[in-house]
């Protein structure tokens, strides 16, 4: 396409298509059309031949903003140790809180606490 | 085509016992055939667009469209082999064209672009209001089957009028293109808004319960918005004449030429399984 010369020219579109209400819509590729109405329609056919489907968004290539590949430190994860950051270690929890409240509670126990209490 | 049968057996069918009479089942057989070879011309006619539409996208969206309209007339061929006996792929393809009962416009090549995209703007359109009559059809599997069809069909309309409105706002060649094609759609659509000689009894038996005058008046409502968004005049078709009209069976040379194309295989081997 001669897009200088030719006022009528393509955008790239990126398809996204929601399979059902409660899941997100999903990237699942992209398109050349000559306005976002075609895109959608076009989107239709060439993606939702066969499967159902609820929405399809239609974004033009060009109004996505996306991280340089070229740049890796943009995404630097995991260099040095994130330990601290997981969860894991919550899975122990259960377990230590039971061994706590099975412990047995002696009559010093009960005797220390009513004094303190006092 | 079976009305000479003597007996037709139609036991298996919920629609058996309601076609009974003579006049209602040889009214209701041509409406069929009517709505059949409309969807398998202009599927067939469409679908030669493969691989030459604009871009690769529309390539695809296009014959999908002309797949679904193949499908459609399976649904009215099936239903009619149902009720007499046949044979629906003897319907699509074994079937003379004197036989045929397709408005004569959806028989045409397809020439450039702007002549498909208008030709099948304004079938789509006539498409859906005959299914809207047909949605109070008193043949009951005609009317469950008009529900499911013209849910597919919204599609199809929203997509050759977002094509028809393109061309006409386009370029100067674009505009000049469509209104070529339009010229060339409306020396040959007015036999599209007739029912044949059964009209009368479709009308009786409330099988179609809008006349031809009425799915005209209600096509002209739906379009003419359309065609006033592209400054473009919407001619009165011109009164039918019985003799050159594709619903009683009259054609132009160009329905010879798809059959030739489209039943190659079939004539190879009328009796194989496919």
């Amino acid at each position: 396409m001669e897009a200088q010369t030719n006022p009528v020219h393509y955008d790239v579109y990126e398809v996204f298509i929601q399979r059902d209400s409660l899941v997100q819509h999903q990237h699942v590729g992209s398109l050349v059309a000559p306005s976002p109405d075609l895109a959608l329609q076009l989107a239709r056919e060439n993606f939702l031949r066969r499967d159902v489907a609820v929405s399809i968004w239609v974004v033009k290539q060009d109004h996505i903003h996306a991280t340089a590949t070229e740049d890796a430190d943009i995404l630097a994860n995991q260099v040095l140790d994130k330990s601290y950051r997981n969860v894991s270690g919550y899975s122990d929890n259960a377990k230590k809180w039971k061994g706590f409240k099975e412990r047995a509670i002696t009559i010093d126990d009960l005797v220390n606490d009513m004094k303190s209490d006092g | 085509m079976e009305s000479a049968n003597p007996a037709p057996a139609v036991t298996h069918d919920a629609g058996g016992a309601w076609v009974n009479r003579d006049s209602r089942k040889r009214a209701l057989e041509s409406l069929l055939l009517q709505l059949a070879d409309d969807d398998l011309v202009f599927g067939h006619r469409s679908s030669e667009w493969l691989g030459l539409a604009p871009d690769l996208e529309e390539d695809i969206a296009f014959s999908s469209i002309s797949q679904d309209e193949v499908g459609h007339a399976t649904f009215y061929y099936s239903l009619l082999a149902s009720l007499t006996g046949t044979d629906a792929d003897m319907l699509a393809f074994g079937r003379d064209a004197s036989e045929r009962l397709n408005a004569r416009l959806l028989e045409q090549e397809n020439r450039d672009w702007a002549y498909t995209i208008a030709r099948a703007f304004v079938y789509n359109a006539f498409e859906q209001v005959r299914l809207e009559a047909l949605l109070q059809s008193s043949f009951e599997p005609l009317k469950q089957g008009a529900e499911k069809i013209l849910r597919e069909e919204h599609y199809h309309l929203v997509h050759m009028q977002t094509w028809f409105q393109n061309l006409g706002c386009s370029t100067a060649e674009a505009k000049r293109r469509l209104t070529e094609g339009l010229e060339q759609v409306e020396r040959d659509w007015n036999d599209m808004f007739h029912l044949g000689p059964w009209e009368a009894t479709l009308l009786e038996e409330k099988i179609l319960p809008w006349s031809a005058t009425e799915l005209h008046r209600r096509w002209r409502a739906k379009v003419k918005p359309v065609f006033a968004s592209v400054g473009t005049p919407l001619p009165e078709p011109a009164m039918v004449d019985e003799a050159r009209s594709g619903r009683c069976g009259g054609h132009t040379p160009s329905l010879r030429q798809l059959l030739v194309t489209m039943t190659e295989v079939y004539r190879s081997d009328t009796t194989a399984q496919w």
